[in-house]
């Protein structure tokens, strides 16, 4: 099986870096180094560890995807085909492949945040570094268990488009129910918020293991039910 | 899971496949024994190219069994692929990949990959490392594809209208090739064409499929001795000719008829009359294309020939 698994994963890689490497390197060093050079020169500004967060995110969110549309091109799907390897094992490659995204978001962020804070108050504060992390990779691996499945489905044009769709989908109806409730019921409204705020100081006052536990047990749910919902998919489609 | 000595190199049992528009490839059967080359022909749309998926399970098949080499091509589905050397009717790889990382990409694909043996077709087919795939002509990509399937020690060849996009001295290259790959004795190509010329050159065996059903496989010799060629004027096709007639195409001055070679004695038109000097019939060998031809006429008896 971690034959297959590997083959899998080295194909999805020379797919991803078809255009080369050289870009998502500078990419991938770019934000943490501007951080640090922006940092350098102006003493740290608040929102550079942020910015730089959400362009590595977007960055990394969509690379895993780029073996979707190189599969698209011409024929290539049909390598898949030929390859010894398994499609329940094509598909794990591929889950490998976002995973190694996960991780190099995950220290991306730990680089930016961390130079984010040295140039600001001059020391590491740990917690707040760990949540940052945390909160990047559970909120990626949540992204990225929906996109997934979708570019199994879709082209990968269509999964993009119906991911925005959901987004909109979801803020629309999130409005609604705010707009509905302000309405009806105002008092739900405040009874809502607070139950939001004494959630946080709940989690908080939890501690750092649970907070972080109850992320990682999210994030990994949610691969788990996207990479059986991918393989289901997968298993069943012709080329 | 390990290839046995099976004597066969592909098996196909009652394949079939139903697809929603309603075409159906229906109960296919046939043997390739190891080291033999086998045609498979059938005028387009016939189901070549979905058999051929079939057998790399690119599709589901709805009824029977493909066995390569002894194995499962499902349930061995890795130990056959190591086996298998694919070469389709256009390129697999990444347009942008250059032929170099062709073989990056491949080489960890097999355990049998041969670096060396790659080099030297790359060599042979004149293919530059540095060239991108989508600066390559057809004919180039094609070679491509059949470099990496020979780089890694493949017992089955399996060739999708390989022909379709190269010059004659291209095809006949390539059918040196093949030649050359079966020569070991333990080596099988299957290769689907509509080039027939290409047949007549190389294939040991003729799998014929029309319309989504096996018409003939056995022998090509078999194939081609089958059938006669009947020909005659306006006023030569008669009833017994028309029954007996597997496909029948009329011309303005007269007719072809497909004609099973053990019919030809019900022909009365075959035999000279009394006080004449010529039959008003005549039969002549059929040619691969006249088969193909004939029995793909409206109205065409869709027997099955299985040697």
């Amino acid at each position: 099986m971690m034959t297959g698994v590997l083959r899998a994963f080295m194909l999805d890689v020379r797919r991803i870096t078809s255009q080369g490497v050289f870009s998502i390197l500078v990419l991938l060093i770019g934000f943490p180094a501007a951080i640090i050079l922006l940092g350098s020169i102006s003493g740290g500004v608040s929102y550079m560890p942020g910015a730089a967060i959400g362009g590595v995110s977007a960055m990394l969110a969509l690379l895993p995807l780029n073996a979707f549309t190189f599969e698209q091109q011409g024929q290539n799907n049909w390598m898949n085909g030929v390859i010894p390897v398994r499609r329940i094992h094509q598909v794990i490659g591929r889950y490998l492949v976002v995973s190694a995204c996960m991780l190099a978001l995950a220290l991306e962020v730990a680089v930016c945040v961390g130079a984010g804070m040295l140039f600001e108050s001059g020391t590491i504060q740990f917690s707040g570094l760990i949540i940052s992390v945390l909160a990047a990779v559970v909120m990626y691996a949540l992204l990225e268990s929906v996109l997934l499945p979708l570019c199994y489905r879709f082209t990968y044009q269509k999964a993009l488009l119906t991911m925005m769709l959901i987004c909109i989908g979801l803020g629309a109806a999130i409005a609604a129910v705010f707009a509905l409730l302000a309405k009806l019921a105002p008092a739900a409204i405040d009874a809502l918020i607070s139950w939001a705020v004494s959630l946080t100081e709940t989690m908080s006052g939890a501690g750092m293991i649970w907070l972080a536990l109850g992320g990682v047990v999210l994030a990994a749910v949610a691969a788990a039910v996207s990479l059986a919902v991918s393989l289901h998919i997968y298993l069943a489609k012709e080329f | 899971m390990t290839i046995d000595q099976s004597p066969m190199a592909l098996s196909i049992t009652g394949a079939t496949k139903h697809y929603d528009s309603g075409f159906t490839l229906d109960d296919i059967t046939f043997d390739l024994p190891v080291g033999y080359i086998m045609g498979l022909i059938g005028p387009n749309g016939a189901g070549k190219s979905t058999l051929i998926k079939l057998i790399l399970n690119m599709i589901h098949r709805d009824a029977g069994e493909i066995r390569v080499l002894g194995l499962d091509n499902i349930a061995d589905e890795e130990t056959v692929k190591e086996n298998l050397g694919v070469v389709f009717d256009s390129s697999y790889f990444i347009e942008t990949w250059t032929v170099n990382k062709v073989e990056r990409a491949m080489a960890p694909m097999y355990l049998a990959w041969d670096h060396a043996a790659f080099d030297g077709y790359l060599t042979r087919f004149g293919l530059d490392r540095k060239k991108r795939v989508k600066e390559l002509s057809r004919g180039m990509q094609m070679k491509l594809m059949l470099a990496v399937a020979l780089s890694h020690d493949a017992k089955l060849l399996v060739l999708d209208e390989p022909t379709s996009g190269l010059d004659v001295l291209a095809r006949d290259e390539l059918m040196d090739i093949l030649q050359n790959y079966i020569a070991d004795g333990e080596s099988s190509v299957l290769f689907s064409t509509h080039i027939t010329a290409d047949l007549e050159r190389a294939a040991d065996f003729i799998t014929y499929i029309t319309r989504g059903k096996l018409y003939f496989t056995g022998p090509k010799d078999e194939f081609e001795e089958s059938f006669r060629l009947v020909k005659g004027g306006p006023d030569d096709l008669a009833p017994d000719v028309k029954g007996v007639a597997v496909g029948i195409h009329r011309y303005e001055t007269g007719f072809d008829a497909l004609v099973r070679t053990e019919d030809l004695d019900k022909l009365e038109g075959l035999k000279a009359e009394e006080g004449r000097r010529w039959a008003p019939l005549a039969a002549e060998p059929a040619s691969i294309d006249d088969i193909i031809r004939l029995t793909n006429v409206d109205g065409a008896v869709h027997a099955m020939e299985v040697a």
